[in-house]
């Protein structure tokens, strides 16, 4: 590994001294090389292939008097370097000069190991979990159709350099699995759904994490689907995943440096005050021992910092990096991610169902991008209907539809038990005031 | 000579063996508001090996060249199947051989615009827009090249080369609409199979299209929102493309059907109204040339059209050659790898509904109380063929005439059921191909239409 990293080193040096000797004023460079996937696939059900590749990447970003450019390769040889950095010299020189492009100050030496110490796959237990889910699945929910199912372990190991002095290296181990199912009974076939997760090791049975059982266990119910009848208003109970896509959307359209440099945010002029519930506070943090791989750095080459984006439902200010942060006069994020955690509520999953009257179980929401405003409409897929705290049977053909700026603010629950997959700790969350409509 | 080193191992292949070499390059400019937020190219190549044995695919790739690294993919790649059949034995004979073929393509070498010429285009159309249009309150321009060029070779005697150049110009508009909110619209203002600077040699040449976009975003500025339910709806060929891909095409990829996709049972027997014909075309279709041509896929195996739905009736599926061997059908050669490092998969290339004979004018007449639906931001099916587009322009239909924009919305059903309802199709079609699919890998894909009056669901209010 010394001799991984002393490569690492040396060529974003090179590239580094490269960019300076073709006249940029500034430059930073991402190099990684070493990298390896060792996969398996399932496909039908059936094992089919089993894939090793190896990969390197240089990214070369210059700043040549205040006009940027940039370019990458997969090679790290001095020939593709050297290439590569005259690509991004000839980007700049055509660009326009923006006194906002500029590179990060020297923020020292850093280094982060995360995941998995092993350097070599154990493909033994990646197959023998791969066929204990196919056995498990089969003897226990016979009528599951595992459609595609991927297991892999990755190693990677990456340098941030820049000219100010940063560098940033970063060293990753780890297994993933992912599988899509559906359940099928003669030729009624259900909507496919999926799970997957990161993990250090795979000593555990798949079907031992919850979330993934659970994703299992509510396959055949959705053999017999109906569509909802009409249209009502209710509260969306939404799995960890669907809750994460709405906040998301939403942040990206108010937080996220596209939308502020535009002056498109509906938030602009509102750092502290009130955008959602106060019981409602997003986390990112560089040190979250329940998520495998935290970021650590930036992409600008800062340091990530704790950060609450939305902290008791006040706005604390926007995902802005080194150019944002220039290009408007407002504050840099301490971290440019969104958020992997939030601050947990008190009730269960059973305790939320039961306080609904009527609403909808969202497992899987299928919609477009929302609007600037945050209009939002899609179809409820792998999701049940809610009638008097209970469920009344999965529904096919129904659209949901509301404002995800308003769902913030329209928070009913938040739940206790987050789902632990390797990338983020979220639980479920319920919205009200939400349309649903059928045929 | 690279070809020269690729040649030299065609004859150590043994076993059914299949080595790739690729280079997949990109450049892209973006302006947001006038400032290049994008602006740089990227280029990403190697060497790739996959081996079949007793039903099993073993592969591996590398980033370099030399020959010390093909050597390694080619054992690694063996090794890898040799993994499964020592713990599964070899349930599956040898895949058939194909005879030996060679082709070149017409392009034969990467002779793309530099990034000066994207930059200075896409700053044209921007200060044209600050020009013209100053109702706006902002603007996007992005310009791109892509292209993928790569050389097959396979122990049973495929010898291909193969350039494949993409490039278009998309423009965001984002006005205000009454009530203080930004309302946006995207559109292609050009693009297609070829180089940048072959395709674009005038921004001006852009500029009907880009009013046509300036007009839609200020109605969309005025727009209502649509009434959520079922309606009657005349979809522009723009969604009728990624009707044929997303909501048909994937239940009928062979590796799907044997997933379990609603497709399977359905093999033979009618599943649209007998106007529709859809079909996922290999490299021409009604006299041209098309966005996402395949003459010999990533297997080696001759593409030819993959008929998929003929007069109504449900009459095949696009395959591989492992796919087709196990089904008794005919290879469509519909295998392709986005990138060197990625195993060929079964692909769409241009998939579309035919043309009928109405014209969008008298679809339109035809329509009561509906909508006429423009434009299309994503789409999402699955195996159940039920699908979701977001429609990001479109009008009402009353009476028979265009009424009021509408604002963003979105549109769903099944796609099976919906082809039932289908009662008219335009006379004439278009094709898009700027778009990326996503299965697994993400690979260029074309998709094109005609106008399709037929039934909906609409999310609204």
């Amino acid at each position: 590994m010394a001799d991984v990293k002393q490569t690492l080193y040396d060529a974003a040096q090179y590239a580094l001294d490269r960019a300076k000797a073709l006249g940029a004023d500034g430059a930073e460079v991402s190099v990684s090389t070493g990298n390896r996937t060792d996969e398996l696939n399932v496909d039908a059900g059936e094992f089919s292939l089993m894939r090793t590749t190896f990969g390197s990447a240089v990214t070369v970003s210059v700043i040549a008097g205040q006009k940027y450019g940039g370019s990458a390769t997969n090679k790290t040889d001095r020939g593709s370097i050297d290439k590569t950095v005259e690509n991004a010299i000839e980007a700049a020189k055509a660009s326009d000069a923006d006194e906002a492009q500029q590179i990060a100050p020297d923020m020292g030496e850093r280094e982060s190991k995360q995941g998995s110490g092993a350097t070599e796959p154990d493909l033994d237990a990646i197959y023998d979990r791969m066929s204990e889910f196919l056995a498990d699945t089969k003897r226990e929910y016979p009528k599951l159709d595992v459609m595609q199912f991927i297991s892999r372990f990755r190693r990677s190991n990456k340098l941030y350099a820049n000219s100010s002095g940063t560098r940033f290296f970063t060293e990753r181990a780890w297994y993933s699995a992912s599988a899509e199912f559906s359940a099928r009974d003669g030729d009624e076939v259900s909507s496919m759904f999926g799970a997957g997760l990161n993990a250090a090791d795979f000593n555990r049975p798949l079907l031992g994490y919850p979330f993934v059982r659970r994703a299992v266990e509510m396959m055949e119910p959705q053999l017999k689907t109906q569509p909802v009848q009409g249209k009502f208003t209710g509260t969306l109970l939404c799995s960890p995943d669907v809750a994460a896509e709405l906040i998301s959307s939403a942040l990206s359209n108010a937080v996220g440096s596209a939308s502020i440099i535009q002056k498109t945010s509906p938030w602009l002029g509102k750092v502290g005050e009130v955008v959602a519930d106060p019981r409602l506070t997003l986390i990112a943090d560089p040190d979250e021992t329940r998520v495998l791989f935290p970021e650590k750095f930036t992409d600008d080459g800062f340091v990530n910092e704790r950060e609450e984006v939305i902290g008791n439902g006040l706005l604390t200010g926007f995902k802005l990096g080194l150019y944002g942060s220039l290009k408007t006069g407002l504050p840099r994020a301490k971290n440019d991610g969104y958020f992997e955690s939030l601050t947990l509520g008190t009730k269960t999953y059973g305790e939320m169902l039961a306080g609904i009257e009527n609403g909808l179980l969202v497992y899987r929401f299928s919609g477009g991008s929302p609007a600037q405003n945050g209009d939002f409409s899609g179809v409820a897929k792998n999701s049940f209907l809610i009638k008097n705290g209970k469920i009344a049977g999965a529904v096919s053909e129904t659209m949901i539809s509301g404002n995800v700026f308003e769902l913030l603010k329209n928070i009913v629950d938040i739940g206790s038990e987050p789902d632990l997959d390797g990338s983020s700790a979220l639980p479920f969350i319920s919205f009200g005031g939400v349309t649903v409509s059928g045929k | 000579m690279l070809t020269d080193k690729i040649t030299a191992y065609k004859p150590k292949l043994s076993g059914h063996t299949e080595l790739r070499f690729q280079r997949n390059m990109n450049r892209q400019v973006a302006l947001i508001a006038g400032n290049v937020m994008a602006n740089g190219f990227t280029e990403q190549s190697g060497v790739s090996a996959r081996v079949y044995s007793g039903g099993y695919w073993g592969f591996s790739s590398a980033a370099e060249y030399d020959d010390a690294s093909i050597a390694s993919v080619l054992r690694a790649a063996e090794r890898n199947a040799e993994f499964l059949t020592s713990r599964l034995g070899s349930p599956r004979p040898a895949l058939p051989a194909l005879p030996p073929r060679k082709l070149t393509s017409k392009i034969t070498g990467y002779n793309d615009a530099e990034q000066k010429y994207l930059l200075d285009f896409a700053k044209e159309i921007d200060a044209r827009i600050v020009e013209k249009y100053p109702k706006l309150t902002s603007r996007t321009i992005s310009a791109r090249s892509d292209c993928t060029d790569k050389y097959l070779v396979t122990s049973d005697g495929a010898d291909v080369y193969s350039v494949k150049p993409r490039s278009g110009v998309i423009a965001v508009l984002t006005a205000e609409a009454a009530d203080g909110s930004n309302v946006e619209v995207f559109d292609y203002l050009g693009g297609g199979a070829g180089f940048f600077g072959e395709l674009f040699t005038k921004p001006d040449l852009l500029y009907a299209k880009l009013d046509e976009v300036y007009e839609h975003v200020m109605k969309k500025a005025e727009g209502v929102f649509a009434s959520a339910g079922t309606a009657e709806v005349v979809m522009d060929s723009n969604l009728a493309g990624i009707l044929a891909h997303e909501a048909i095409g994937h239940t009928v990829e062979a590796d799907l059907v044997l997933g379990g996709s609603v497709a399977g049972p359905f093999l033979g027997k009618p599943v649209a109204s007998e106007i529709v014909t859809l079909t996922d075309f290999a490299h021409t279709a009604l006299g041209a040339d098309l966005p996402q041509s395949v003459f010999v896929d990533d297997e080696g195996t001759v593409a030819k059209d993959a008929e998929l739905i003929k007069d109504g009736v449900l009459v095949g599926y696009m395959h591989n050659r492992e796919s087709a061997e196990r089904f008794g059908h005919e290879p469509t050669g519909n295998a392709r790898a986005y990138c060197f490092s990625d195993e060929p998969l079964i692909r769409m290339r241009n998939t579309a509904i035919l043309p009928g004979k109405d014209k969008l004018a008298d679809m339109i007449a035809s329509v009561d109380d509906g909508y006429y639906l423009v434009q299309t931001g994503n789409g999402q099916a699955d195996l159940t063929s039920e699908f979701m587009f977001g429609v990001t322009m479109g009008y009402e239909i009353k009476k028979g005439k265009l009424g009021r924009a509408i604002r963003d919305t979105t549109i769903s059903g099944v796609a099976f059921d919906l082809l039932k309802t289908v009662t008219m199709l335009s006379d004439e079609m278009t094709w898009a191909s700027g778009g990326m699919c996503g299965k697994k890998q993400q690979i260029a894909v074309g998709m094109g239409g005609p106008s399709v009056k037929c039934r909906v669901n609409i999310g609204g209010k």
